[in-house]
C-alpha cells in the first residue's frame, strides 16, 4: 500500500473511532459505554502516535 | 442510605499530614531544581533536558486540574451516566493531539520564546498577537481559577469541619505560601512528580470505590434506578439511566448532557482543549529531543494519566449507589456533588485514603492555582507592559509581577465567595471551551499551517473572547442562547473558521521570515 493510502485509511479509522463514541452510549449505555469510550479514545492515540512516527516524523 | 458526613479530628490529622508532606516534597524539588539552574528563565523552561518520562506526567498533572481529580466524582454523582461527557470518557484522544501537535513547541525555544504568548510574537512576528494572547489567558484562567478554589476548600471544610469561607481564605493563604517559598510547579520536576501522584491516587481511589460500593454490576442497577435532583432542590422524575439528561429548558440547556448537540459539543472540547490548554502545552517548552521509542512510551504515561479522570468519575457514580441524592441537599451547600469525592475516598479507603485523595487535590487545585496566578502576573509583566515599554528594568518587572499575584489571587477568591459554582466541573468547562476554541488553532495549528497570519490569530482571540461572554449562564440567556452545545460549537467552530478566513483573505509573513519557522520539506 502507498504511503497516501495508509494516511487515508487510518485517518478514516480515527473519525470511525469519534463517531462511534455517540453511538456506544445510544445503542448500549452503562458500563459498555463509559469504558467503550476509553478504548476508542486509546485506538485513536495510538493511531495518531502511529502516523506521527510512521509518516511525519521530525527530525531536529 | 449511609450517612456519609460523620468525619472526625483524625482524618484532618491525617489529610494535614498528607499535604503538609506533599508540600515539602515540591518545595525541595523545587529548591534543588532552582539551585540546579543557572537563570530564572532556565528554572521556568529548564534547559532544553527534560526526558520523556518528567515531559509525560508533567502533561498528566496540568492535564489533571482540580476538574478531573475531584470534579469528576461530583459529576457522576449529580448527574449519573450522563455526566460522563464531561467526566471526559474521550480525553486520551485530545491528550494524544497534544502530544502529536506540542513537540513542535521546541523549535520556538530554540528562537528564544519561553512562554506560549512569546511563542505566537515569533510565530507572527507580532508583539499586538503577543499582548492580546496574554490578555486573553488572564480572563479565562481567572474564570479557571475559581473552580480550583471550590475544589481545595471543599475537601478541608469537610475533613477539618472548618467553615467554607475559613476554607476558602486558608486555600487562599496556601497558595501564597507556595509562591513566595516558591514551589510553584515553574519546573517539569514538581509538575512530574504531582502527576504520579494523581494517577496513582485517582486510580486507587476509583478501584477502591467500585469494590466498596459492591461492583460494577450493584451500580449500574442502582444508578438505572435513580432520578435527577438539582443541588438545593428536590428529586425529580428525570432518571439518570441514559448518557443524556433531558433537563427542563431553559435553565436544563445549559447541562452539555442534556441531548446530542452538547455531546457532540463536548467531545470537540476535549478534542481540542488539552493542545488549546497554553498552560498544557507549555510543557514542550523544556523537552529534549525524544525518540520515536521515547515518543511511544509518552503515549502509553499519557494513556494511563488520561484514564485517571475516568475512576474518579466512578468513585462518584459509586457514591450515588451508596448515598443516593443525599448530597444533593441544601444541608450540603454550597458544596453539593462536589463533596462526593471526599466522602467517596473515607469511604472506600478510611483515612489513609482520604489524606492522599487530599494531599492530590491539594497537588491539582492548589499547585494548579498557583501555576495559573503566576502565569497570569507574568502575562501582565512580559507580554503586556514589557510588549508595551521595552526599556523597562528587570527589577520593576519582578517587583510588577510580585504585586500583579494579589488580585489574581484575590479576584477568583472574592468570585468562589460570592457565587461558588454548585458543580465545579460544569463552571470550568465553559473556560475550557474557549481556551480550546482559541488556542487550538492560534498555537496548535499556526505551528503547522504556514498561511495562518497575526490577523487571522487576532480575529480568532476576539472572536472567542467575545462569545464566552455569551454563555448561557453567562449573558447568552439575554439573547436566547440558553443551549449549551450550541453555544460551544458556534464558539469552537466559529473560531476555526474566522481564523481560517482572515487568515486567507490577509497577508502572512514574508518568505524568509517562514523559513526560519519552517523546514524546506513542510
Amino acid at each position: 500500500m502507498s504511503k497516501t493510502s495508509v494516511v487515508y485509511a487510518t485517518i478514516a479509522i480515527m473519525i470511525l473511532c469519534v463517531i462511534l463514541v455517540p453511538l456506544i452510549a445510544y445503542l448500549f449505555g452503562s458500563w459498555t459505554a463509559y469504558w467503550g469510550h476509553a478504548l476508542l479514545a486509546i485506538v485513536f492515540a495510538v493511531i495518531a502516535v502511529f502516523l506521527r512516527t510512521k509518516y511525519y516524523w521530525e527530525a531536529d | 442510605m449511609a450517612d456519609p458526613t460523620q468525619v472526625g479530628p483524625e482524618v484532618a490529622f491525617g489529610v494535614i499530614t498528607a499535604i503538609v508532606t506533599f508540600l515539602g516534597i515540591s518545595i525541595l524539588l523545587g529548591f534543588f531544581m532552582r539551585k540546579k539552574a543557572g537563570s530564572f528563565e532556565e528554572w521556568l523552561v529548564g534547559r532544553g533536558d527534560i526526558g520523556p518520562l518528567v515531559t509525560g506526567f508533567a502533561l498528566v498533572a496540568t492535564y489533571l486540574s482540580g476538574w478531573a481529580i475531584f470534579g469528576n466524582a461530583g459529576l457522576g454523582y449529580a448527574y449519573g451516566w450522563s455526566g460522563s461527557w464531561l467526566i471526559g470518557t474521550t480525553c486520551v484522544m485530545g491528550m494524544a493531539l497534544v502530544l502529536v501537535i506540542g513537540y513542535r513547541m521546541r523549535r520556538y525555544v530554540a528562537l528564544g520564546s519561553r512562554t506560549v504568548p512569546e511563542m505566537l510574537k515569533i510565530r507572527f512576528d507580532s508583539r499586538m498577537v503577543q499582548a492580546l494572547a496574554g490578555l486573553a489567558m488572564i480572563v479565562l484562567l481567572i474564570v479557571y481559577s475559581v473552580g480550583q478554589y471550590k475544589a481545595m476548600a471543599t475537601v478541608w471544610t469537610i475533613t477539618t469541619n472548618m467553615p467554607f469561607i475559613g476554607s476558602l481564605l486558608l486555600t487562599a493563604i496556601m497558595v501564597l505560601i507556595y509562591l513566595v517559598i516558591g514551589g510553584y510547579t515553574g519546573t517539569q520536576w514538581v509538575s512530574g512528580f504531582q502527576g504520579i501522584l494523581l494517577t496513582i491516587v485517582g486510580w486507587t481511589l476509583g478501584i477502591s470505590a467500585l469494590i466498596w460500593a459492591g461492583g460494577p454490576i450493584r451500580i449500574a442497577e442502582t444508578i438505572g434506578m435513580e432520578m435527577f435532583t438539582p443541588p438545593g432542590g428536590s428529586p425529580t422524575t428525570i432518571p439518570l439511566k441514559d448518557f443524556t439528561l433531558p433537563l427542563p429548558p431553559p435553565e436544563g440547556l445549559a447541562f452539555p448532557g442534556v441531548d446530542y448537540v452538547g455531546v457532540a459539543a463536548a467531545m470537540l472540547m476535549f478534542l481540542f482543549m488539552a493542545t488549546g490548554f497554553p498552560h498544557n502545552i507549555a510543557r514542550f517548552l523544556g523537552t529534549r529531543k525524544i525518540t520515536k521509542r521515547e515518543y511511544w512510551m509518552m503515549l502509553l504515561l499519557l494513556i494511563i494519566g488520561g484514564l485517571t479522570p475516568l475512576w474518579v468519575g466512578v468513585a462518584g457514580l459509586a457514591g450515588r449507589t451508596m448515598w443516593g441524592d443525599t448530597l444533593m441537599g441544601l444541608e450540603f451547600e454550597p458544596m453539593f456533588g462536589d463533596s462526593a469525592a471526599v466522602y467517596a475516598s473515607l469511604g472506600a479507603g478510611g483515612i489513609p485514603l482520604a489524606s492522599l485523595f487530599a494531599a492530590s487535590v491539594f497537588a491539582a487545585a492548589v499547585a494548579t492555582l498557583a501555576g495559573m496566578t503566576m502565569i497570569m502576573a507574568t502575562n501582565v509583566t512580559r507580554d503586556l507592559v514589557h510588549n508595551a515599554f521595552p526599556k523597562t528594568s528587570p527589577k520593576k518587572l519582578l517587583r510588577l509581577t510580585q504585586l500583579a499575584l494579589i488580585p489574581f489571587i484575590a479576584i477568583p477568591l472574592w468570585w468562589t465567595f460570592t457565587s461558588p459554582p454548585p458543580i465545579l466541573s460544569e463552571f470550568m468547562a465553559g473556560s475550557a471551551v474557549a481556551q480550546a476554541g482559541i488556542f487550538f488553532f492560534v498555537v496548535g495549528v499556526s505551528m503547522y499551517w504556514k498561511r495562518a497570519t497575526k490577523w487571522g490569530a487576532t480575529a480568532a482571540i476576539i472572536y472567542g473572547l467575545s462569545l464566552t461572554m455569551f454563555h448561557p449562564k453567562a449573558y447568552g440567556k439575554l439573547i436566547g442562547l440558553n443551549h449549551w452545545g450550541y453555544w460551544a460549537l458556534t464558539l469552537m467552530l466559529g473560531a476555526a473558521l474566522v481564523y481560517t478566513l482572515v487568515s486567507l483573505a490577509t497577508k502572512p509573513l514574508s518568505k524568509e521570515k517562514l523559513d526560519q519557522l519552517f523546514h524546506k520539506s513542510e
